[in-house]
């Protein structure tokens, strides 16, 4: 069930993840809660189905690690390789 | 023993052992009547008494002219001139040279302006560019097998106002359809060196049974000028802004110049290459040689598959110069390459980048955007591990997706603060400041710091469009598909549409104002825009122009290329636009007009509420990306700017420290090179023959139409299709046709005429008002073209392959956009 979850939690967790960091997109403060919220309330089912909080931090934390590593990786391939 | 001088007037074909081809030839014109300066040859027995030893490959000490050839080239002169001795030139003519199976065109030594103090010095410098690393190789590559041996021909400098070459038959490489069998004469300001070099674009003018048939008159920034003096320290001047573009030659005087091309072909019975000067208003011939191999093909690889790649190509239409390419392959992923300044996709990379099982065209096709009858099996092997790999690139950057779907257009202006910080910090070089910019700098910048990143996730419309197509044959098949341009207009602001509403306000307080109306409709623009001083700098239109600048300044047409000055740097293209546009006085048709009346012509069509929303979803997330890939590409284009602006820094530091010597040599080297000269490592002499080789290969591959694929059996017929396109806006128009190879040129496109691009980039955008239809050469329903044509409802088909070519300007001509093709009326 755990690994259901964490896999129904990867796409909410990138597109929570883009809401995040969309704060620093002058994105109105009030449509940001908004999302947020929406979110959240399904942040909350997903924790109540799989009876515990890790499977969605563990899918948020796969997020946040892939899309850094994709960057610098990406960044490094481009940069270093000639 | 053989004399050692002999006047150019005494030679015939029978002496081209003894005095080398190039002076058997200028002696042929001469008893042909043509006129050429003035001279003698130094023959072969000079050459012989100063290399005694029989040579080979191996360069020689380089000898001192002796006393007794001294004395006889001054006899010479004196016999030749008298006293009044004018500037010479001083030529080789080796053995062999300007023979059929090879001309050396280029690779020996050519001195002007010399004096008779250093004519010695030059005499023996031209000998030993024998063994030159250019003509060295040059023997090797052609398995050239004659001696060593050459011989010098003195002559009087002529005065060129203007000069070039003229092919009696156009070569090969630059043939066209409209222009096959005619002479070629490229023509240029000042001596032909500028044009030999590729320093220049030139001036070219096809000329066919005494008559002028085509012409295209190029922007010609430089010219090597008539103060030279040895050495050849300051060869090229800019050319004054009022002459840069404008023709060098009247229609009467190329085809004077073909007429004595063709008898010269006449009498040497076959195609020549011929170098003509104008002194004043006569007409000297400068050397003839027959038709080898001097406007061949660029070099393509053997290795690999390639094909254009359109989405990149369609962006410029000259190839791109060494400099950018240099750079921009730094920061493209490593799935093509560009060959001959085009950039070309790895087609195997390609075929296992996509999950079907395409034939090797389908694939060219995909690359080349031709997507109609494609049609392949899904491989299921192929499509798993791709869908993989499409879900953990969803994981890694599925943010910049969600996050550029509602981008605002304040968030996308950050850019421009980005780009001010890296542009004032003098400790980022040209590469760096391009990787930060293009690249971004963390993963958790604003949006508006990945603005090539954003481009790239506003191209998802190409799937909204597909879907949307689809949606439209089912929910309404009785709807006229080619108006999906006019749903799909874009109800956002774009720069654009922008840009061209800023141009008209300009124009209309430039029309207020009789004296600076009449500046621009009277005055050529390139000497107004140096000149608009002329106007007191708190006049209207002055300040306004100035606002125009710091917000489209860093755009220009080939903005992709490092190599083209900026608005900022030259006004010269906003001030031909306004003089278009007053010359016009016109008004564009009511886009959204269209764009609504389509919409009602949808809805009338789809009963159902649910689908109509749909599809109105659909419409409305298409234009707004649409719109941002058009917003985020005036963005972007700051970058290549801000690199420009440093690569100009170095290059000023470098021409003053005597490391280059001409401005915009930067851009024909490679990146590393350039930091060498910085570091000193390299100096002026180490890379004077590459730029000069790199321009050559430039010049080359800007005559051709690129291959659309290499090493890639593919045959595309060129029947009575050759004037097919694809509809990017749909109507139907007939006009005058004006071929536009570079807007900046163009005053003379009128209402309703048809402009023939080769492609178009937002520097054209200004010319969409005015004309009545729009054919390009490449790009695609999405590209630029079509995008501004759809704003502005004016009909506009592309990927026209070659239509430049294959029609004249003047011309009438039908444009079928809906149904695809153009009609050419009266030929």
């Amino acid at each position: 069930m755990s690994v259901l979850i964490y896999l129904l939690s990867l796409p909410l967790a990138v597109s929570t993840w883009a809401v995040l960091l969309s704060m620093r997109d002058d994105v109105p403060a009030p449509e940001i809660i908004l999302r947020l919220a929406w979110r959240a309330s399904l942040v909350t089912l997903l924790t109540w189905l799989a009876d515990g909080y890790q499977p969605v931090v563990w899918a948020l934390a796969t997020v946040v690690a892939l899309h850094s590593a994709s960057f610098w990786g990406f960044r490094w391939l481009l940069i270093y390789r000639r | 023993m053989r004399e050692l001088i002999r006047p150019l007037s005494s030679l015939t074909a029978e002496d081209a052992p003894f005095v080398g081809g190039k002076a058997a030839n200028l002696g042929a014109l001469i008893r042909l009547e043509h006129r050429v300066p003035e001279g003698f040859v130094i023959t072969l027995e000079g050459f012989r008494q100063h290399f005694p030893a029989d040579l080979d490959g191996h360069k020689p000490t380089r000898p001192v002219m002796q006393v007794e050839s001294i004395r006889a080239v001054q006899e010479a002169l004196e016999a030749q001139f008298g006293e009044n001795r004018p500037a010479l030139a001083v030529r080789s003519s080796a053995i062999g040279e300007d023979g059929m199976a090879a001309s050396f065109a280029g690779q020996h030594a050519t001195y002007y302006y010399i004096d008779e103090a250093t004519l010695p010095a030059a005499i023996v410098d031209c000998w030993m560019s024998l063994w030159s690393g250019p003509a060295l190789a040059y023997r090797t590559e052609h398995d050239v097998t004659t001696p060593f041996g050459m011989a010098v021909i003195v002559q009087r400098m002529v005065q060129a106002s203007r000069s070039g070459v003229c092919f009696s038959q156009t070569p090969v490489a630059a043939c066209t359809f409209a222009t096959n069998g005619s002479a070629l004469i490229e023509a240029t300001w000042g001596l032909g060196a500028a044009l030999v070099d590729g320093r220049v674009t030139p001036d070219q003018f096809w000329v066919d049974d005494g008559e002028l048939l085509h012409s295209r008159i190029a922007r010609k920034r430089f010219k090597v000028a008539e103060n030279l003096t040895y050495p050849t320290s300051e060869r090229l001047q800019p050319v004054p802004a009022h002459q840069q573009a404008i023709a060098c030659l009247t229609s009467s005087e190329a085809v004077d110049i073909a007429s004595n091309a063709l008898c010269i072909e006449q009498h040497f019975g076959c195609p020549q290459d011929i170098e003509w000067a104008y002194e004043d208003d006569a007409l000297y011939l400068l050397q003839t040689r027959p038709i080898t191999n001097q406007l061949a093909a660029p070099l393509v690889p053997t290795d690999g598959r390639w094909v254009l790649f359109k989405p990149i190509v369609e962006n410029f239409h000259e190839p791109l110069s060494p400099m950018t390419v240099d750079l921009v392959e730094r920061v493209l992923p490593n799935v093509g390459k560009f060959i001959n300044g085009r950039y070309y996709l790895d087609i195997d990379v390609l075929a296992k980048a996509v999950p079907f099982e395409f034939e090797i065209e389908q694939l060219a096709d995909l690359a080349l955007f031709r997507f109609d009858g494609l049609d392949a099996k899904l491989d299921w092997r192929r499509l798993l591990p791709i869908i993989g790999i499409m879900l953990v690139g969803y994981l890694g950057v599925g943010s910049f997706w969600h996050r550029t779907s509602h981008v605002t257009s304040k968030a996308l202006a950050k850019f421009t603060e980005r780009v001010d910080i890296v542009r004032n910090n003098a400790s980022v070089d040209a590469l760096a400041a391009l990787k930060s910019l293009l690249l971004g700098h963390h993963p958790w910048q604003p949006v508006g710091h990945y603005m090539l990143q954003v481009n790239v996730s506003a191209g998802r419309y190409f799937t909204l469009i597909g879907i949307l197509k689809a949606l439209l044959q089912r929910f309404a098949p009785d709807f006229d598909i080619s108006r999906i341009g006019e749903l799909c207009r874009s109800e956002h602001d774009t720069f654009s549409q922008e840009m061209v509403d800023d141009l008209q306000a300009l124009a209309g307080t430039a029309g207020q104002y009789v004296a600076v109306k009449d500046a621009i409709l009277t005055r050529e623009p390139a000497a107004l825009a140096t000149a608009i001083s002329d106007f007191e700098s708190q006049h209207p239109f002055v300040t306004e122009l100035q606002e125009f600048i710091n917000r489209y300044g860093h755009r220009c047409v080939n903005e992709m290329d490092l190599n083209t000055p900026r608005w900022r740097e030259d006004a010269t293209p906003i001030i031909a636009m306004l003089r278009s546009y007053l010359a016009a006085d016109g008004t564009a048709a009511d886009a959204h007009g269209l764009h609504l009346s389509a919409r009602d012509a949808l809805h009338q069509q789809v009963a159902s509420h649910a689908k109509r929303k749909l599809l109105d979803y659909l419409i409305g997330r298409t234009s707004y990306y649409i719109a941002l890939r058009e917003n985020s590409r005036h963005y972007y284009v700051m970058a290549f700017d801000v690199v420009r602006h440093k690569l100009k820094l170095m290059e000023q530091e470098f021409i003053y420290e005597g490391r280059l010597k001409c401005a915009d040599d930067i851009f024909f080297l490679h990146w590393i090179e350039a930091v060498q000269l910085a570091n000193q490592q390299l100096d002026w002499l180490d890379i004077e023959d590459r730029i000069r080789q790199r321009r050559q290969a430039w010049q080359a591959a800007a005559r051709q139409r690129p291959p659309e694929t290499i090493n890639v059996p593919i045959e595309r017929g060129e029947g009575p299709d050759a004037l097919s396109g694809f509809c990017a806006s749909p109507g139907y128009a007939e006009g005058i046709a004006r071929v536009v190879l570079d807007p900046t040129l163009s005053t003379d496109l009128e209402p309703g005429d048809i402009l023939i691009a080769p492609d178009t980039d937002p520097g054209w955008t200004p010319l969409f008002p005015t004309a009545g239809a729009v054919v390009v050469g490449i790009g695609s329903f999405l590209s630029h073209a079509g995008t501004v044509a759809r704003e502005y409802g004016i009909p506009c088909l592309v990927d026209v392959e070659g239509c430049t070519e294959k029609i004249l300007s003047g011309q009438r001509v039908r444009v079928y956009a809906t149904e695809g093709f153009v009609e050419v009326v009266d030929r």
